[in-house]
């Protein structure tokens, strides 16, 4: 026992260092005004400043981006969980065996690239609805098909942990109506899922470049892409920024979910 | 019996689930005040009845009316009917005192009310003081009281019980399996309890419905149904039941050996048939007495009061129980004695039957 701890402490460190020492390399790079081949051991506390974050996230295109790139993930999640709140609790409920199609459907976004997507939609809107494409908007629908493998497995192992059927009938036979039943009684018992759902597509959004940059919309990453050029030290601190907010997110989200799930064990079936 | 006021009435209900028949063509009237039990083996029908009654499923055929209304049709939610689940089924993110005012919550009562009834429910159910208590931090018997009184607390017009006590050790069961009695019978609700568990039938029940693949085979007081049952079935599933062969001759007199029988069997075409016999209507006496069969004991099962003998009939081998007051067991294994049958109450059980 001894030594596998041992083991697992070092595997540990050695992830730990993986993921770290280019965050920290990044981290000097974009903080430290100090020329990129004059980075070393001997300037490591030298000229350490925020300016070129200041810079960048001061700046109009920054907060264009990051402005248009918040709508997109509050919209974004909104429709996730309009669509899928709904039909998850459908097929818990009502329709069990159609469960492990509704899942497969949900993984297709991993299995179709991004591209495919974009370019199978696009054509066919061109062609039926062309205004729809020239919106930034268009975007949502797409971050909602690229979450859904995201989306649907929060909210279906949520649905799992609690003892759905009984909790409905309970509810219903004490007078409730559906809708009454999905706000007073599923959703809160889904709490976890449903937040971990809505962080998920977040920080799907705010990584998302490949659609948005096809259908040139211009997203915190498009951002990104564009600014390398004339600042780069600016966009790594953004980069940054968003690693570190999307690991908050995630952060809250295992809290959240974990606090939830205790809570749920112990209620027994 | 009671006679009073018809509250619930299920007419011809029939409901199959593919090819499955899980209820075929179910009658069955519920008085105010009335506990009825449904008892019988699992895929007897008994929750599939239950069922219907609160909504969950539709027959697909029959009516069920509520107080002379069909209600068939109508939504679960809409059917003011108390509901206690074998599954804990309270709402894990509500206190006690919220779970059992969920019910008044949705029929829109105000929040001081709500509170006020729901600590008197609280209270009823022997859970004073319990009130801001989460589900989780309830044993099981308590979460089936906080279930009970969520299901009364709103004066539902029929109370539906779906086995609330399997889940619980057996102490717990039989002391909330009274207090359930206790509560329905003070409270005068219809009441239908759904169960497989014979004793808590017998010991519940104003009338027990014994069913069988989908068929009523016998309605009746717990008292009828043990002394008077209906037919074999009913006989072997409702309290413990020994088998023994017996002969017909063609002039319709039973017989077991040389021993004549006193009972009717002119119905019965012979040779052979089975005889249907409780263990409390077979008891011991001295070898060789005047219409006794010679038996030999094979064990004895001690449990306080009475002790069940296991004897084997030295005529078939068949070994039957006689359930006996212990002080009067003073017999020891392999004693050859005599025993007597009483057959008033014995059923005959034809070849299709």
């Amino acid at each position: 026992m001894k030594r596998n701890n041992a083991w697992a402490k070092y595997l540990l460190l050695a992830v730990g260092a993986f993921y770290a020492l280019p965050m920290l390399a990044m981290a000097r790079f974009s903080f430290q005004k100090v020329p990129v081949i004059k980075l070393g051991w001997s300037t490591l506390f030298k000229n350490w400043t925020i300016q070129p974050m200041i810079d960048s996230v001061t700046s109009d295109r920054f907060l264009e981006a990051g402005w248009l790139s918040l709508r997109l993930a509050f919209l974004s999640v909104l429709l996730s969980l309009l669509i899928l709140v709904p039909t998850t609790v459908y097929v818990h409920v009502r329709l069990m065996k159609a469960r492990a199609f509704v899942e497969l459907l949900s993984t297709l976004p991993f299995v179709v690239p991004p591209i495919a997507l974009v370019v199978g939609i696009s054509s066919a809107m061109r062609s039926t609805i062309p205004s729809f494409l020239s919106s930034p908007f268009s975007l949502v629908p797409f971050y909602v098909v690229i979450a859904l493998p995201f989306t649907f497995r929060s909210l279906d192992v949520g649905l799992n942990s609690i003892d759905l059927k009984t909790l409905v009938e309970a509810s219903r036979s004490l007078g409730a109506g559906w809708m009454r039943t999905v706000s007073l009684v599923i959703l809160p018992n889904i709490k976890a899922g449903v937040v971990s759902a809505s962080f998920l597509t977040f920080a799907v959004v705010l990584g998302e470049y490949t659609v948005a940059s096809l259908l040139l919309k211009f997203t915190l990453p498009a951002y990104l892409a564009e600014a390398q050029g004339n600042n780069p030290q600016g966009t790594f601190t953004v980069g940054l920024l968003l690693i570190v907010v999307t690991a908050l997110l995630l952060g809250v989200t295992n809290r959240i979910t974990r606090g939830k799930s205790q809570v749920v064990s112990t209620i027994g079936i | 019996m009671k006679t009073q006021q018809q509250v619930l009435k299920f007419s011809a209900a029939r409901k199959s689930f593919g090819d499955v028949v899980a209820l075929a063509g179910f009658d069955l009237e519920i008085a105010k005040g009335e506990l009825v039990t449904l008892l019988g083996p699992s895929g007897c029908g008994k929750t599939t009845a239950l069922r219907i009654a609160a909504g969950f499923e539709q027959p697909d055929s029959g009516t069920v009316e509520l107080h002379g209304l069909d209600i068939t049709n109508q939504p679960a939610h809409k059917r003011n009917m108390g509901m206690v689940f074998q599954n804990y089924s309270l709402f894990p993110h509500m206190n006690v005192t919220e779970n059992v005012g969920f019910g008044l919550k949705v029929r829109g009562k105000e929040p001081a009310e709500r509170e006020m009834l729901a600590i008197a429910a609280i209270d009823r159910v022997r859970l004073n003081g319990l009130g801001n208590r989460y589900p989780h931090q309830l044993s099981g018997g308590q979460q089936q009281r906080v279930a009970l009184a969520r299901a009364l607390v709103f004066e539902p017009q029929v109370l539906l019980l779906d086995e609330p006590l399997s889940a619980l050790d057996a102490k717990v069961r039989a002391e909330l399996r009274d207090e359930i009695r206790l509560l329905q019978s003070e409270v005068g609700v219809a009441t239908i309890f759904v169960t497989h568990d014979q004793d808590e039938a017998l010991s519940i029940s104003d009338r027990i419905c014994i069913m069988k693949d989908g068929h009523v085979q016998q309605i009746g007081t717990p008292r009828d149904v043990y002394l008077h049952p209906a037919n074999a079935f009913v006989a072997r599933f409702v309290g413990a039941m020994n088998e023994i062969e017996i002969n017909v001759s063609a002039s319709s007199i039973a017989s077991i050996g040389e021993l004549q029988l006193d009972l009717q069997v002119s119905n019965i075409s012979g040779p052979t048939a089975k005889m249907l016999l409780r263990p409390d209507a077979v008891s011991i006496c001295q070898p060789g007495t005047q219409g006794s069969l010679n038996a030999t004991v094979v064990g004895q099962h001690f449990s306080g009061a009475t002790t069940m003998v296991r004897l084997r009939l030295d005529h078939n081998d068949t070994v039957v129980s006689a359930l006996l007051v212990s002080r009067a067991v003073t017999v020891v294994e392999g004693e050859v004695i005599g025993v007597l049958l009483n057959t008033f109450e014995a059923i005959i059980e034809r070849g299709n039957d």
